[in-house]
């Protein structure tokens, strides 16, 4: 069954590629109209998109900076705010120091009290010197938290593969050890997991803390912070600003559909939960968004994702050059278009339970599926396909009115998207962080002129990595955690 | 704002996204098709489309004596399937008349050149008598090459630069007797029948002008002039003989082939220096081609040269 659920996706997208080629070649009008179907279809998404971006923009400049402590202070709950504990997990394998100085240093500057976070350094015994580096690491900022944890993850354990979910699993246990040795009552404990990348908001931990206190259901939610990859935004290529400027965008889109938004990279959620649902999958790679699964299954449906309201800052992930960079980025979209194998997850995990609603676990796997599949083509079409449609038509039936009005509705979309990319340069501006010195002022003309190239990027390094994630899962040629790597040449972005 | 809010404001636009899909997909569908309703028959009518292109553009148009208010270039759209009678009217053009069949699903296109009513005709200003004139094609473009009394003159196609190249006067009746004229590098080769001569082209106007070298002169026809070996020879065929003369020594001429007829027909590929004759075979009644790379022929005859 499960090779089954993990064919389903990458077969559905090569149907709905070649179909559309094939059709064209043997019955180019009714291609014609289901691509202007498919067009209007996008049109139409994309304008609820921008709705979604826009209330999400606002939602998250209106609530960023207002006293999250003090609101904290004011909510009458059980735990109390003093009661709160807040777990920092760092998964670390071979970033620089630089690198997570920086996100420490983000912590230790955040508006909360540090006697109450205790923060896990998870290296890996794969990396050689790692004891040693967060050893110096932990010796910098000792005095500045409540304690600071040192874990390496043994290297070649039995039923695990090497990912961030074993390390982050591993570094839980040692932890839910120190809390039980120290006697601090698990379902007061939050814990983030975060990529060693991540500088938090000023306000973040405040933010969580409010947010977990006022749900009554704080067991049964994880915290996801919206990512912006600006840390090395001034150093990092044009294309690559924008594919992870795109991403910080879906991420604020999901985050307006609070019913199907999931954990995404870095997340917080109860530690009480963590344990309950065994922690974090060891032997699969998209961890951030199984743990979500897991508990969505452990809890019979009845687990949400809360969209925080402020930001944690991350690095583009970037290359020793041009060339590079461009791998480097494939490969991260690559790996995070792996999360096609919640899609099996799920649906093996949907057979065995029998409480959760049958129309919510198809609405579930519809939406992920849907997910997946126009991930993986919708770019490809608009890019591709649709030009050469055109291209073909007009060599083989010039006089069709159907090539023709398809022309005429394709040039319409261009000049929808032209407006939706406005919207886009403006909503970024808010995400920028201020212009370092020895940077030229002409770079804010590349912010501009840099989201012309989105059609050509999405497909590039939107679609084709996800198309090749479901073709490996569909051929199951799995794929191995490939870590993303980190240099912070200018670490005074922000 | 509360949270609630966001989430009808959401749900607003997703319902609003979703209407907009379902009422205007199906529209824009049978639109594209050419589908329309007809108000007067209360039916859905296939239409057709029309597309006007003009050169110039602002064209008004004109369908069946009515003004459409359109102007080129344009698309006519939901017009329904027959002949239209259709009348493109600009200021200082004729207008351009046509029917046009309209058919159901389907482009017809329009795409013409309207003519000016009037034209611009200006006089050579010098007052030559002009004998002959040839087109002279160039890697940038054409010039005019004229033989007038007062001599060879080349000319701009816009008429404002003139370059005299010579000041011999060749007469009306040889100029008329002219069978070609080629221009290679700054070497202008003309011929007739039985001569062939070249003069060179100064790159600016001058007092001193070159003379008209007569290159070759034949009793029998000449029948075609080719210049070929990095423009320093002469491909000719003349009578029964087709050789290779020496553009700067005329003197210096070889045999290149031949023919066995003397309907024998050839043509030089300036591009692959190679001659191609179509001429009898021998011993047989009917013909061939034959294909000749000159470039080992003038070698050879080289080589020679320099061992004797």
């Amino acid at each position: 069954m499960k090779r089954f659920l993990e064919i389903i996706p990458g077969f559905l997208s090569w149907l709905i590629l070649i179909t559309i080629v094939l059709l064209f070649i043997f019955r180019p009008i009714v291609t014609a109209v289901i691509m202007i179907i498919f067009l209007m279809y996008w049109v139409c998404r994309l304008c609820y998109m921008s709705v979604l971006l826009a209330l999400a923009h606002h939602r998250v400049i209106t609530k960023r900076n207002i006293p999250w402590f003090a609101m904290c202070q004011k909510v009458s709950s059980k735990p109390a705010v003093g009661d709160i504990v807040h777990i920092v997990l760092y998964t670390i394998y071979k970033e620089p120091q630089e690198v997570l100085e920086e996100s420490l240093k983000s912590i230790k500057e955040s508006h909360y009290p540090k006697d109450k976070m205790i923060l896990v350094l998870a290296g890996e015994e794969r990396e050689s010197g790692s004891f040693g580096r967060l050893t110096s690491l932990k010796e910098k900022f000792d005095q500045d938290f409540k304690e600071i944890l040192i874990t390496i993850h043994p290297k070649n354990v039995i039923g695990e593969i090497p990912a961030k979910g074993a390390n982050a699993t591993f570094a839980a246990k040692k932890t839910y050890e120190y809390l039980m040795l120290n006697k601090i009552p698990i379902e007061n404990v939050i814990i983030s997991c975060f990529d060693a990348d991540t500088c938090v908001d000023k306000n973040y931990f405040s933010c969580l803390t409010y947010n977990f206190l006022k749900n009554p259901k704080r067991h049964q939610m994880s915290f996801q912070p919206f990512p912006v990859y600006s840390n090395n935004i001034y150093r990092a290529p044009s294309f690559a600003r924008v594919m992870e400027m795109g991403s910080t965008f879906w991420q604020l889109i999901e985050s307006m559909r609070y019913e199907k938004f999931i954990t995404f990279s870095s997340h917080s959620m109860s530690f009480k939960t963590l344990v309950e649902v065994d922690y974090w999958p060891v032997d699969l790679i998209s961890d951030d968004s199984l743990i979500f699964w897991k508990c969505f299954l452990k809890y019979n449906g009845d687990y949400t994702t809360y969209p925080l309201e402020v930001p944690v800052f991350m690095d583009i992930a970037v290359g020793k050059n041009f060339f590079d960079t461009i791998k480097v980025q494939y490969k991260q979209k690559r790996r995070w278009a792996w999360g096609v194998e919640n899609f099996a997850f799920v649906g093996e995990g949907f057979l065995r339970n029998n409480k959760i609603a049958l129309y919510e676990k198809i609405k579930r796997l519809a939406q992920l599926l849907d997910n997946h599949v126009s991930w993986a083509t919708w770019a490809i079409i608009i890019t591709f396909i649709t030009p050469l449609t055109l291209f073909w038509g007009n060599l083989i039936l010039k006089d069709s009115l159907v090539l023709f009005n398809l022309s005429y509705i394709n040039s319409i979309i261009l000049n929808t998207s032209g407006f939706i990319l406005v919207l886009c340069v403006s909503i970024s501006h808010v995400f920028i962080p201020p212009r370092p010195p020895g940077v030229s002022r002409f770079i804010y003309v590349q912010f501009v002129l840099q989201w012309l190239l989105i059609p050509f990027i999405s497909a590039v390094l939107g679609s084709l990595p996800s198309l090749d994630a479901q073709t490996r899962l569909m051929l199951g040629k799995y794929l191995y955690f490939n870590a993303t790597p980190k240099a912070r040449r200018n670490v005074k972005n922000k | 704002m509360k949270e609630e809010t966001y989430f009808i404001l959401r749900k607003f636009a997703f319902w609003t996204m979703s209407l907009v899909f379902i009422f205007c997909t199906p529209l824009i569908v049978f639109y594209s098709i050419g589908y329309k309703f007809d108000s007067a028959s209360s039916k859905f009518l296939k239409t057709g489309l029309l597309s006007i292109k003009t050169f110039p553009k602002g064209v008004n148009v004109l369908m069946n004596a009515h003004k459409t208010g359109e102007t080129t270039p344009c698309v006519l759209r939901g017009l329904l399937p027959k002949k239209y009678n259709i009348v493109l009217e600009k200021e200082g053009f004729y207008p351009y008349e046509m029917p046009v069949y309209v058919r159901p699903s389907f482009v017809s296109e329009i795409d013409v050149v309207l003519v000016p009513r009037e034209k611009n005709i200006e006089k050579l200003k010098f007052n030559f008598n002009v004998y002959r004139f040839f087109i002279n094609k160039q890697f940038f473009g054409e010039k005019i090459v004229f033989f007038a009394d007062r001599g060879i003159y080349i000319l701009d196609t816009d008429f404002k630069n003139v370059l005299k190249v010579s000041s011999m006067d060749l007469g009306s009746i040889l100029v008329n007797s002219l069978e070609g004229l080629k221009q290679y590098g700054n070497q202008l080769i003309f011929w007739n029948k039985k001569n062939v001569w070249m003069v060179k082209v100064l790159e600016s106007n001058s007092d001193i002008l070159p003379d008209i070298v007569p290159l070759y002169e034949t009793e029998e026809e000449i029948k075609g002039v080719f210049l070929g070996m990095k423009d320093r020879y002469l491909i000719v065929h003349a009578g029964s003989y087709i050789f290779a003369l020496d553009v700067q020594n005329p003197l210096v001429t070889f045999p290149v082939f031949t023919p066995q007829s003397p309907e024998a027909k050839i043509f030089y590929d300036e591009r692959t220096e190679t001659l191609f004759v179509r001429d009898s075979v021998p011993a047989s009644e009917g013909h061939s081609l034959y294909r000749i790379e000159l470039v080992p022929i003038i070698a050879e005859k080289k080589e020679h040269e320099k061992i004797s």
